[in-house]
């Protein structure tokens, strides 16, 4: 008989995950939706194109290598759509492909597979993207409401394009596709939240530390305490992060104790990067230095084996 | 480094290939073969340093008390390697400004890779410089191909001139650090890949002509 | 940029070498981990071993090289930093020897490794070409040893997890952690622009 060890979640058949994705999937079509109102038409076909492409990168994946073809999970299909919601809204149409076959490919299936990966597939694919084709990734542009005007550049809020809380909260902003309308967002947690895919720990942890430390850390970055906490958690993309990237299974750690570190690490990375480092927005780094943490911070927590002596008994 | 199994020469290019299968030379290419001609530079230097220390060690072996052996070996290796720089230096400058610390460095693969033939039975002075003239060709061969593909994905240039029309855009992740990781390693398993397959096609080959 | 002339800068210092120019991630020095043992505890005394080996040898380095400009040998750099580090590397497995022969010999394997991984040369080399001065080496020494220790300590992380994966049977071993680690630099790219 061969034993199988595999990492936990362990009861995961086809079907469980199908319904799981197919919750992600849903919770996320308030900012798809969002996403294409105040970007147009180039946004909606990065989407279709990202979705597409990372179901057919893992289809073609497991033909190949002779696996059981598993794309009716569901998983690839969300991979891709949240590599396309990750994205700037006028980026050509290869880079959605690039950026779909990087995450399936590289990032979940050369390592083993759903499960088996240990970082974020669509964040990681993101990060390769920003690093490999840099002016493509950063060039942003004003809503044009799907009104067929040309899109105008402009910065993005973190680098200073002035915004005020309720263009914050509705999305009239720069940005990637699916991290403006925070509003958007947030109907899609109270679906996951609903639905019990997600708990409430790690996303609220990690806004709650990211607002603090934007309050304390202050407008100079020089612990002030005269900072906005508001505004951080509605600009750039922690709001989307902490909700569906810092919420993946496979790649925060497992117990309860270790996802409040995750979520304590990815506010403070994100606090850091955003005041100290060269890049205007940090939730994709933080969260991916937090999933290569998460193997460690699952060691340091494992849970006490029933019968097993504890410390202060071996004497 | 059990699998180090000095058979024909041939072996040294997929089975044994130093830099996929065995390891070595690993932070010279990863760091350095970021173009075809820098690839091949330290390619050189490589086999330079291992065919002249490897002669001066046969030479010697006889002569040095065994414990001194490994010290002896990291002298003359090091030492060969600084005589490698100093040509570079000399010679190719352009090359040489881009390879840095890594040259001196590529001493410590040197070793393991004596240390490796060391452990064998004694082989004359021709055998030694012959095996280690094979081994530093290939991984200059290797050095420059993966010099070679990445300045080819990163800069869309080849030996420094243009090779993709204007629609081309460089992949500039291949510059940098995780860039050199990525494509090595999945160069790695694709050397692996051909390797099992040939495997599978030696024991079938065997299996037929046994039947 | 020779010297470091603050607490501030110490620690900005030390950030830079832990984080922005990590050795492994960032400037491709160490071999061992991806080719040592793939054990967080292992690895994690793996680091240790090695920052003490790489301050020792930073300090000692510093003194030499001066020596060795002065008498205009300065191509023979390589050769005493090398043969520094070997004496270094048997100091210190002496030392670990006689405190603890438990530990010492659970890392047998270990004390060539060390030698042979291009982060201890290597760094020792860089604080020279650079021109640091006497503090600035000993500490990028020692930042550079820790920076080393978290690399191995994250890396050993990833390798216990992938230990349960199904992974391709061509990328196992070599090509799948160089896979990991380059995924890891890639996450590394985050620091960049810190240390100003």
């Amino acid at each position: 008989m061969e034993l199988r060890v595999s990492l936990a979640p362990h009861i995961r058949t086809a079907d469980s995950t199908r319904r799981l994705m197919l919750d992600v999937l849903i919770a996320l079509i308030p900012a798809s939706l969002a996403g294409v109102y105040f970007f147009g038409p180039n946004a909606l076909m990065l989407l279709v194109l990202s979705t597409a492409s990372a179901v057919l990168a893992e289809y073609v994946w497991q033909k190949l290598m002779k696996l059981p073809v598993r794309v009716n999970d569901l998983s690839a299909a969300v991979t891709g759509l949240l590599l396309g919601l990750n994205l700037p809204p006028q980026a050509p149409w290869w880079i959605a492909v690039a950026g779909s076959v990087v995450a399936v490919i590289l990032v979940k299936q050369l390592f083993g597979g759903i499960g088996d990966n240990f970082m974020n597939p669509a964040l990681a694919a993101r990060a390769v993207l920003l690093a490999s084709w840099p002016v493509h990734m950063t060039v942003y542009t004003l809503p044009t409401m799907w009104s067929g005007a040309d899109a105008v550049t402009s910065a993005t809020v973190l680098s200073g394009h002035p915004a005020g809380t309720m263009d914050l909260f509705l999305g009239n902003i720069p940005g990637c596709i699916g991290e403006v309308s925070k509003l958007a967002i947030l109907l899609g947690l109270a679906y996951l939240l609903i639905r019990k895919t997600i708990t409430w720990h790690v996303p609220v942890i990690f806004l709650g530390v990211t607002a603090l430390l934007a309050w304390a850390m202050g407008a100079q970055g020089g612990f002030t305490f005269d900072g906005d906490p508001l505004a951080a958690i509605l600009s750039g993309g922690v709001l989307f992060g902490a909700v569906f990237m810092a919420t993946d299974y496979s790649t925060s750690p497992m117990t309860a104790k270790g996802q409040v570190v995750f979520a304590i690490g990815c506010g403070v990375i994100v606090s850091i990067i955003r005041a100290y480092g060269k890049y205007p927005e940090g939730v994709t780094y933080a969260i991916l230095l937090m999933n290569i943490a998460s193997p460690l911070i699952d060691r340091f927590m494992r849970p006490r084996v029933y019968g097993s002596p504890l410390k202060e008994e071996k004497a | 480094m059990n699998e180090f199994n000095q058979g024909a020469p041939l072996r040294g290019i997929l089975p044994e290939n130093p830099l996929f299968r065995l390891a070595l030379g690993v932070v010279p290419t990863l760091a350095v073969a970021t173009t075809l001609i820098n690839g091949a530079a330290i390619g050189i230097a490589v086999a330079f340093t291992l065919l002249c220390s490897n002669i001066v060690i046969a030479l010697l072996r006889n002569v040095l008390p065994a414990k001194a052996h490994v010290l002896c070996w990291l002298i003359v290796i090091c030492a060969f390697a600084s005589v490698a720089q100093m040509l570079l230096q000399a010679f190719f400058h352009d090359p040489y400004q881009d390879l840095g610390i890594y040259v001196p460095l590529i001493t410590l693969n040197c070793v393991i890779l004596a240390r490796a033939q060391m452990a064998e039975e004694e082989h004359g002075v021709f055998t030694s410089a012959g095996r280690s003239l094979v081994m530093g060709v290939l991984f200059a061969l290797v050095a420059a191909c993966v010099g070679a593909l990445r300045e080819l994905l990163d800069s869309g240039t080849l030996l420094g001139a243009q090779v993709f029309g204007k629609g081309f855009e460089p992949m500039l992740l291949l510059k940098l650090a995780p860039g050199g990781f990525l494509l090595t390693g999945i160069l790695a398993g694709i050397a692996n890949y051909f390797m099992t397959r040939s495997k599978k096609n030696d024991k079938n080959a065997q299996k037929g002509g046994a039947a | 940029m020779n010297g470091i002339t603050s607490l501030g800068g110490a620690l900005l210092y030390l950030a830079a070498c832990v984080f922005t120019s990590n050795p492994v991630f960032t400037r491709f020095l160490g071999t061992a981990p991806y080719a040592g043992p793939g054990d967080v505890g292992k690895s994690a005394k793996l680091g240790l071993y090695v920052t003490s080996a790489m301050t020792l040898s930073s300090l000692l380095a510093w003194p030499v090289h001066q020596l060795l400009a002065q008498l205009s040998l300065g191509y023979l750099d390589a050769i005493c930093f090398l043969l520094l580090a070997a004496g270094v590397v048997a100091l210190l497995r002496l030392a670990v020897k006689s405190i603890s022969p438990a530990g010492y010999a659970a890392m047998e394997g270990a004390w060539t490794l060390i030698l042979v991984d291009s982060a201890l040369l290597g760094v020792t080399l860089l604080n020279v070409w650079a021109q640091y001065d006497f503090l600035k080496s000993v500490l990028s020494g020692l930042f550079g040893g820790l920076g080393f220790t978290l690399a191995a300590v994250l890396l050993a992380g990833v390798r216990e997890r992938l230990a349960t994966s199904k992974i391709p049977a061509s990328l196992k071993g070599l090509p799948i952690t160089l896979i990991s680690a380059g995924l890891i630099s890639l996450a590394f790219l985050g620091f960049m622009g810190m240390a100003k």
